[in-house]
């Protein structure tokens, strides 16, 4: 585990399977100051998710190996990741429709780049 | 019965016998009464008539036999008082006073020692010479004062006389002998019919004169004789009565008796002569009787012919007739009294039993008619009919099983008829066989009850059948009578198969396709994701400052990118809503927002085009509306993007209002060329634009924007107007009910 300097910028994990999308966000994640990794695959995910506490989690829910929903499932059970925010995307309006009341936020596909960094920087820890 | 009534009646049996009979007996005896009452009053008159003949007769008869007799014994009186010395001087003096009296034959005057003082006679002394004169008899009774009669005597020359003598005074006797002749002749002129006889009988029963004087000579004697009996007990005394005379004739006899003499005047008439009055009339009687009876019973007999027999007989061989089937025969006696009513009241029946075999025999037919109507109807249909009891027990009884049921099962009609449940037993699908079984528990009272089943016909070949049956309870038997009718259903349900299959294929289909749709939008926009993410990477600077014109470039492309995003989602909201898989999720919203999210998308697109986009939102409209913000953004942002593809010039303008109390409407209006009437009415149907031919410059649309939109309006519980004129521009205008905002939501 790695020692947070006080500068040091809040994690935010791309869990995308698309290696265009997953650039895209994580430079919109970038851009709105979050230390940004990048994971493509639901089980290298979960093995990070219980390494590292990011602040944000953007989440596509379409994975191979392991679904996004049980991702989601996960961040919710486990206690250290309580702080963390969980951004949902989602190709498929009538799944976004259905996770919009349990999650902070859902993003309909394709997302903006310009909105995705908007909102990001909202989601900053203070 | 009718054989019974064919045999014609036992004689004896027969009611004229019997009833002629009866009358014959009844009048017999009426008329040997009558004839024997008649006969024994002739008879009893006869009796009485000749009676009093004899009677009158016989008293004649004594009264000169008396009056004879007194006038003798008056001479003999005389010659007693004579002097005796007188009478012996003069002997012709006795001698005339003979003379004098022709019946006198011999005359006596005795002194009391029985010596003759004076004697006349007229055929020889006889009196005169008897020696034994005071023994006699006569001679001690006259001295003793009395009258006396002797008994017929005869004399010598065969004189047949009497000795009557009388007292003399001093002691003396006169007698005399008498000539019967006189007495006879007396006896002899009573003549009574043709054996009419009289005799004169003496005290002893002695017949001392008869019309017969061989009888008096014969000194025939009544004595002990039954008629003698009353005689001689009573001899004053008349007495009458029948019996046998000594002669052995039955006889009618009267009695009178001969004053002053002893002697009795006996009358007698043979019965046989006495009766023959009554006899003629008793034949007479007996004859005009019987001649009357006979003459009753014919005319009885015929007038009962006439009046019961003969209409009996009528009435039985019409009945016969009728027995036998002859139901034109009437009767027909036209008679008024009971007999009479009797054959009309029959008659009546029979016409009325003509009429009802006239009625049976057309209901027979109208019943053969319906049958045989029936039968080839049955005939005519594939269909097996079959009518099936059910006793209250749970029996069950095949009462009808039609010729088809061959036809469908294969097997012989009587193998269903020996065993009711073969059908269900061995025809039946066993799997089928639970389907197949009446349930009558189930059965509602007069409803249908169709079920399909498969049956294994006798070949072996497995078919369908529907069987559509009815219930109806028999209420008099308390069972259920169950109507069904079996048909061959295996081509229609193989066409239904085939049906079910290709149903079945296209809902496969039109699923693969939903789903094709959504893989295909995922995939179409996963990259898009990309194109856009770069493209604003780029215009954000991200690679570096752009040029103006770079800066140009990646606005067309995303613009570009967001048109195509655009058809993509409506294409996938097409297939949503063709699989049903829409979800209206109302929640309350800000009507403002919803056109400004509009703004955001589309304004960039008509700035570029040239028009205005403005908006509108109507004051009485509410700052909270309830409805699914995605599907209403989608609407408009459909109806927007649609005014602005076929708009030149001018402006789009976004209006919200509330045209009535219970909707609320969005409205899209435009200055574009119009719509013609003729295509406003498919304009809504999907991939269908306007006449391609005529908007052929705006062909850049996939046709399914209006077309979601009618869609989306319809699920939400609204609808979409169209007003339009060609060179005026259009106004589509999506109207939708009004939903109470919740609560929550305005706080």
């Amino acid at each position: 585990m790695t020692v947070q300097a006080l500068d040091q910028k809040p994690l935010a994990l791309v869990i995308e399977d698309d290696n265009r999308q997953a650039t895209v966000f994580a430079q919109a994640l970038r851009m709105a100051d979050f230390e940004t990794e990048i994971i493509q695959n639901g089980r290298e995910a979960l093995n990070r998710l219980s390494e590292v506490v990011p602040a944000l989690v953007v989440l596509d829910l379409h994975l191979p190996e392991v679904a996004g929903k049980d991702i989601f499932e996960q961040i919710k059970a486990d206690e250290r990741l309580v702080k963390t925010r969980v951004m949902l995307a989602t190709a498929d309006p009538l799944l976004a429709e259905s996770l919009r009341a349990e999650v902070n936020l859902v993003l309909l596909k394709p997302i903006s780049f310009n909105q995705l960094r908007d909102l990001a920087s909202r989601f900053r820890p203070r | 019965m009718s054989n019974q009534i064919q045999h014609r009646i036992k004689h004896r049996h027969s009611l004229r016998w019997r009833l002629l009979t009866l009358l014959a007996v009844m009048l017999l005896l009426t008329l040997v009464i009558i004839g024997a009452s008649v006969y024994y009053f002739i008879l009893q008159n006869e009796h009485r008539s000749w009676e009093g003949r004899q009677g009158e007769a016989a008293r004649f008869a004594a009264e000169t036999v008396a009056a004879f007799i007194q006038r003798t014994q008056d001479k003999l009186v005389t010659v007693s008082l004579l002097d005796p010395a007188m009478l012996a001087m003069d002997p012709d003096l006795l001698k005339k006073l003979l003379d004098e009296s022709p019946a006198l034959l011999e005359i006596i005057r005795l002194d009391g020692s029985g010596e003759v003082l004076a004697s006349a006679n007229q055929d020889g002394p006889l009196l005169a010479n008897l020696f034994t004169i005071p023994q006699s008899r006569w001679f001690a009774e006259s001295k003793a004062g009395q009258l006396f009669l002797s008994n017929v005597q005869i004399s010598s020359n065969g004189q047949p006389y009497l000795i009557i003598s009388v007292p003399a005074p001093g002691g003396g006797v006169v007698a005399a002998r008498l000539r019967m002749n006189v007495l006879w002749d007396v006896v002899a002129g009573l003549r009574f019919g043709e054996s009419g006889q009289a005799y004169v009988v003496n005290r002893q029963g002695k017949i001392v004169g008869h019309t017969d004087p061989e009888v008096v000579l014969a000194l025939t004697t009544l004595e002990g004789r039954p008629e003698m009996r009353g005689v001689l007990e009573a001899p004053d005394q008349k007495w009458s009565g029948s019996y046998d005379n000594f002669q052995g004739m039955r006889v009618i006899g009267v009695t009178q008796p001969v004053y002053n003499t002893g002697w009795t005047i006996v009358t007698e008439v043979a019965e046989s002569e006495a009766f023959r009055v009554s006899e003629t009339a008793l034949l007479l009687l007996g004859a005009g009787l019987i001649g009357l009876g006979v003459l009753v019973m014919l005319v009885m007999g015929r007038f009962l012919s006439r009046l019961i027999l003969d209409p009996m007989e009528r009435l039985r061989t019409g009945t016969v007739r009728i027995g036998q089937g002859d139901l034109s025969h009437r009767i027909r006696l036209n008679r008024q009294d009971e007999v009479g009513q009797v054959a009309e009241a029959f008659d009546e029946m029979v016409t009325r039993l003509r009429d009802r075999e006239v009625q049976v025999a057309e209901r027979t037919q109208a019943l053969k008619d319906s049958e045989e109507r029936f039968r080839r109807v049955i005939s005519s249909i594939s269909n097996h009919i079959y009518m099936t009891e059910v006793t209250k027990g749970g029996q069950r009884i095949d009462r009808y099983v039609s010729p088809n049921v061959e036809t469908i099962t294969g097997y012989p009609p009587q193998l269903f008829r020996e065993d009711p449940d073969f059908m269900l037993n061995t025809v039946v699908h066993p799997d089928d066989r639970d389907i197949a079984s009446t349930r009558t528990e189930y059965f509602i009272q007069g409803e249908r009850d169709d079920v399909e089943y498969r049956i294994i016909r006798a070949n072996g070949e497995i078919i369908w059948v529907q069987d559509s049956r009815r219930v109806e309870a028999d209420i008099d038997k308390q069972s259920l009578i169950i109507f069904g009718v079996v048909g061959d259903i295996t081509t229609r349900k193989e066409a239904e198969e085939v049906v079910a299959r290709a149903r079945d294929q296209a809902l496969e289909a039109s699923r693969f396709k939903t789903q094709l749709l959504a893989n295909v939008s995922h995939d179409l926009r996963t990259p898009i994701g990309g194109i856009l993410g770069f493209t604003e990477m780029l215009q954000a600077g991200v690679y570096g400052d752009l040029t103006a014109e770079q800066q140009d470039a990646t606005s067309e492309i995303v613009d570009g990118t967001r048109q195509l995003l655009y058809f993509i989602n409506n294409l996938l909201n097409q297939a949503r809503i063709e699989a049903g898989k829409i979800l209206i999720r109302n929640t309350s919203f800000v009507p403002q927002e919803l056109i400004n999210n509009a703004q955001s998308m589309l304004g960039f697109l008509a700035q570029s085009r040239g028009l205005q986009l403005t908006n509108e939102i109507a004051p009485d409209v509410p700052p909270l509306l309830e409805g699914d913000p995605n599907w209403l953004d989608q609407i408009l942002v459909n109806l927007v993007s649609n005014a602005i593809k076929f708009t030149e010039q001018g402006s789009v303008h976004i209006h919200i209002s509330l045209p009535d109390r219970d909707h609320w409407a969005l409205a899209v209006a435009d200055t574009g060329p119009g719509i013609p009437a003729e295509a406003q009415t498919y304009i809504f149907e999907a991939f269908r634009q306007i006449d391609s031919t005529t908007t052929r410059q705006h062909t850049t649309g996939s046709g399914l924007g209006l077309s979601i939109v009618k869609q989306l309006a319809v699920l939400m519980g609204g609808w979409i107007d169209l007003t339009s004129e060609p060179g005026e521009g259009s106004t589509f205008t999506v109207v939708l009910p009004l939903i109470a905002v919740k609560e929550e939501a305005i706080s």
